[in-house]
């Protein structure tokens, strides 16, 4: 049926070509996806504070990206002013869908604020896939969510030792965890602060956690982190971020997993 | 395919490259186009080197070997061509084929 819809829009002349700054040729702008597509939803006091999805841009394939679009009522997109800092929008990466690619240089986005301004607890979810895991010695890789706390370090996503570290939401970096499953494909990721701890889940099983003070960062950065008087870019795709102004658990959290799970066909 | 250009400028012409990517190239944010440093090792303090990446316009391409033939860019400035879709690690994997690294402090 997708193919057919696929043959008649080009029938109809609706290709989609990308913008020409970049010199891309234009391009088929469309990809498969599930049945039924993912829409992550409040749950109590926890609500939907920002969202970025690629699967749900309509950029043709290798155009940059200067916006990401923040799809929750927050309104706080992902933005990118330098040309060359912009992460590249390819199709059909992960199961049908989207992704936004970074090339570990120099891509990534900036948000005008924090949209979790606050708020004294946060859920994120997102899922993404490096390059390489661990990154070689010249490469290493920065965040995909970076100061979005408030703490002096970067973190890393992983460093050259393979171990993430990281201090999303908190003020000092508190998480250090090498996952026994390889990051050089893609995975659901979860972080969660809840009453004086940050947790972190990959593809549903809780991987680390660690005592944390919650403290928000006020420019939160996304794919890349600056601190510490140097610059960390992440090497890799990265499909959809979810925040939540809350604690996400039991099966509110099992739900959201298992519909990114099923979106991206994550392990 | 997306065709991608790694640019790699001495420090000691990082001002005059940002201008000129803002002059000619990216009039909104060109002057942060050359921000990401790089060092020499065994040097890993002293930073050398700025770099970029991105995907150009083939007249944007093709301006940009004029103005690295030229003062002050000419022998200050490496331009590299690469498939970003088959050879992502293109970049780093270049950086240490030139003997450069992208500087980064020790973990703390």
């Amino acid at each position: 049926m997708k193919t057919l819809l696929l043959i008649a829009s080009l029938l109809a002349g609706q290709c989609l070509a990308g913008p020409f700054f970049f010199g891309q040729q234009g391009a088929v702008a469309w990809q498969s996806s599930p049945t039924s597509q993912y829409t992550p939803v409040a749950h109590g006091a926890a609500s939907v504070k920002w969202w970025i999805a690629a699967r749900k841009e309509s950029f043709a394939d290798g155009d940059a990206v200067a916006t990401a679009s923040d799809w929750s009522s927050s309104a706080v997109n992902a933005m990118q002013s330098t040309s060359a800092n912009r992460p590249t929008f390819k199709t059909g990466i992960v199961n049908g869908n989207a992704v936004f690619r970074a090339d570990g240089v120099n891509d990534g986005f900036v948000l005008a604020s924090n949209p979790l301004s606050g708020a004294t607890a946060a859920t994120a979810m997102f899922v993404v896939k490096l390059n390489t895991d661990p990154p070689g010695s010249g490469s290493v890789t920065g965040p995909v969510l970076g100061e979005w706390g408030t703490s002096s370090q970067n973190n890393h996503f992983p460093w050259i030792d393979g171990n993430i570290y990281d201090n999303t939401f908190i003020s000092s970096r508190a998480i250090t965890v090498n996952p026994s499953t390889t990051m050089a494909q893609f995975n659901q990721f979860t972080i969660i602060y809840s009453g004086g701890n940050l947790i972190w889940r990959m593809n549903g099983t809780q991987i680390a956690s660690a005592s944390a003070t919650f403290a928000l960062g006020s420019t939160p950065k996304v794919l890349w982190s600056n601190k510490e008087s140097a610059l960390y870019y992440l090497a890799g795709d990265l499909a959809e971020v979810v925040i939540w102004n809350g604690v996400l658990s039991g099966s509110d959290l099992t739900t959201e997993e298992n519909g990114l799970k099923t979106q991206y066909g994550t392990p | 395919m997306t065709n991608a250009t790694v640019i790699i400028i001495t420090a000691a012409v990082k001002d005059a490259a940002n201008a000129a990517a803002k002059a000619h190239f990216d009039p909104v944010g060109g002057e942060f186009t050359f921000t990401n440093p790089i060092v020499t090792p065994p040097d890993l303090t002293t930073i050398t080197h700025y770099w970029t990446a991105d995907r150009m316009l083939p007249a944007n391409r093709a301006l940009l070997d004029v103005m690295a033939a030229q003062p002050p860019f000419a022998g200050n400035v490496q331009v590299f061509d690469y498939d970003a879709d088959a050879n992502p690690g293109f970049p780093h994997a270049k950086l240490a084929e030139l003997g450069l690294a992208v500087y980064a402090p020790p973990l703390n």
